[in-house]
């Protein structure tokens, strides 16, 4: 084939304006990777930590109930699936903690500690005193460090809980740092102790399900729910507004991304006019020998498209060197989920830019390869 | 001799606004085998009526046969495919492809149409030690002097046999030493293989050892001087303009 023979001639002999056609190029791809990179990693950065830090399935009471009475029933229920590995009864509610003169707005959790821990991995956040403390101790807590902060209570130190008419005297067992918001007001108790302060007697206000399979979560809610009039939710359900969100914000992405893709093109389609308005005179001279119109834009949209994988490669290369460095920046937890920015780097993320880069490159090439082959061979050769 | 070109009131008109006329009703019969020369003032038509031979343009009006078929209305792949078989261009500045070394120029046209490439490469190498560059076959044409390039460029336009050589002042670039070589280079072959060479030229010497000469001025053959042993015989016309 004498086209791709030309054109690789072509390429070899403009060595630097090849070298900032390819360089445009994999810098758009190089962008790209990198943004699909970082909107995955933050995806999967909010999916860890939803999945880490709360429960994979939550069951609320019946429609027309404040409470769920026949928990354990329901615990029985739960944990006839088989990718159920803890299943924690827990009554949440809103106290007022004293502590000498300080006051502070409290949710407290009564749980059983072993299946909470279970749960939600509670003794690995504590950083002082021990969770499982609660299994024997009655009238003991495990208290968030900010609220123990704000309260000024210290390990050991007995603190009253109130809540309309209840008040019971607790002593802290436990400091504990979720890294959350929750720091600031959570107090944890034995599930007996939080029913007594309530007062309303043998019940709990959800249960939190951790599941071997996270994925199985929507499943196992559907179970419950068909089985039960209780209302079981899956964490996907629960985070359904942020996924949602990203999923938006993926189609600003895709809008970003073209618009990207046609700056670079452009690029292209520059650089191809001004190798074709060089090589108008050849052009001419081809066509003289013999080369019809299809050989003539062959040639060109050729030299377009070989250009397309070592864009893609060093796109890629470039891609890949920006995530390391990116991973190495700190961020704030506050502001991000997580401490450090996570990038990742799919195969599949390098396949689909590198087919793109090929499109556009193809694409770009197709119009100044028209315009060559319907030159008017006396003109082109007469150019100078 | 059977015609192998037959030109009938053949007219081009450029421009839309200002017209100019560049070819005025000329009628042209050029037989196998005939070496012709074109001469004329610049702007009388002499490449416009080359250019209309060579199938690179087209005529506003009037018919253009080549080897007994109409080809007036042929379509650009059917000009461009009688490009590459039946004719061979030689122009002023040789025109060789810049990144191609003389092989490689030279195997072009045949590769264009179709040859394979070892084929073409043999083809390629006899013509250019015809033209005597067996020695020059790898070099680029930054590499080779002006009529080296040239010679390139003969071998180049002879390569895929062509009936018919087109020369836009094939010399007129070169020395005149160079130049009557190329022409002798040229002679040789039309006698070896019978091919038609149809070359415009300032240079009247060249000129002058053809078998026909045509005259141009303003688009119309003015003059017709036909070869009669080692002189011309012109028909009263010429006598009348002269």
């Amino acid at each position: 084939m004498f086209e791709l023979s030309i054109a690789e001639r072509h390429i070899l002999g403009n060595p630097r304006m090849v070298l900032f056609t390819v360089l445009s190029v994999a810098l758009a791809v190089g962008v790209i990777v990198v943004l699909i990179g970082l909107t995955e990693g933050y995806r999967q950065n909010l999916i860890d930590n939803t999945v880490e830090n709360s429960p994979h399935v939550t069951v609320d009471p019946k429609l027309d109930e404040d409470y769920i009475y026949l928990y354990r029933t329901l615990t029985s229920i739960a944990e006839e699936r088989p990718e159920v590995l803890a299943a924690s009864s827990r009554l949440v509610g809103r106290a007022a903690a004293k502590y000498k003169d300080n006051v502070e707005g409290v949710t407290f959790i009564g749980a059983d500690p072993v299946q909470e821990d279970l749960l939600l991995r509670v003794r690995e956040d504590m950083i002082w005193g021990d969770y499982y403390d609660l299994r024997f101790k009655r009238y003991a807590a495990v208290v968030g460090d900010k609220l123990a902060e704000n309260l000024e209570l210290k390990r050991g130190d007995d603190f009253r809980l109130v809540r309309q008419n209840a008040s019971i005297q607790v002593k802290a067992v436990g400091i504990i740092d979720t890294r959350t918001g929750l720091d600031s007001t959570l107090v944890y108790l034995p599930l007996e102790t939080a029913q007594i302060l309530l007062g309303d007697g043998d019940v709990v206000t959800e249960m939190g399900i951790r599941l071997s399979d996270i994925y199985a979560a929507p499943a196992v809610a559907a179970d419950l729910n068909e089985r039960t009039r209780y209302k079981a939710e899956s964490w996907q359900d629960k985070s359904r507004d942020i996924l949602d969100q990203l999923e938006t914000q993926q189609v600003y992405s895709i809008i970003f991304y073209i618009l990207i893709a046609i700056i670079a093109g452009f690029g292209i389609a520059n650089t191809m006019i001004m190798i074709i308005t060089r090589r108008t005179k050849e052009i001419g001279i081809l066509m003289a020998m013999g080369a019809d119109r299809i050989s003539i834009m062959k040639i060109f949209v050729l030299e377009s498209v070989i250009l397309g994988p070592p864009s893609a490669l060093l796109g890629g290369g470039l891609a890949f060197v920006a995530a390391k460095f990116i991973g190495t920046i700190e961020v704030p937890a506050e502001i991000y989920i997580s401490d450090k920015m996570t990038v990742i780097l799919e195969l599949d993320t390098f396949l689909y830019v590198a087919v793109f880069a090929l499109v556009v490159n193809f694409i770009a090439g197709i119009y100044p390869a028209y315009k060559a082959s319907r030159l008017n061979p006396v003109e082109a050769i007469a150019t100078e | 001799m059977s015609n192998i070109i037959e030109i009938k009131k053949l007219r081009k008109v450029y421009g839309d606004g200002v017209e100019l006329l560049a070819l005025d009703d000329v009628d042209l019969t050029i037989k196998e085998g005939e070496v012709l020369a074109i001469v004329g003032p610049s702007g009388s038509g002499k490449s416009t009526l080359l250019n209309m031979i060579g199938l690179l343009d087209t005529p506003s009006d009037g018919e253009i046969w080549l080897k007994g078929q109409n080809i007036t209305k042929a379509s650009p792949k059917e000009r461009a495919r009688l490009r590459n078989k039946e004719l061979g261009f030689i122009f002023q500045y040789h025109h060789l492809l810049p990144e191609f070394d003389a092989v490689e120029n030279v195997m072009m046209p045949l590769l264009i149409a179709g040859m394979d490439k070892k084929e073409a490469r043999h083809r390629a190498i006899t013509l250019l030690e015809e033209v005597g560059l067996g020695d020059r076959l790898h070099n680029r044409p930054n590499q080779l002097s002006g009529g080296q390039n040239q010679r390139v460029a003969v071998a180049r336009a002879l390569a895929g046999h062509p009936s018919i050589v087109i020369g836009d002042e094939p010399t007129g670039n070169l020395d005149s030493k160079s130049s009557d070589m190329i022409y002798e280079l040229l002679r040789k072959l039309n006698r070896q293989m019978n091919q038609t060479f149809i070359l415009v030229t300032h240079d009247m010497d060249m000129a002058e050892k053809t078998d026909r000469i045509l005259r141009l001025v303003d688009g119309r053959i003015v003059c017709e001087m036909r070869r009669d042993g080692d002189g011309f015989v012109s028909q009263d016309v010429c006598r009348q303009n002269e």
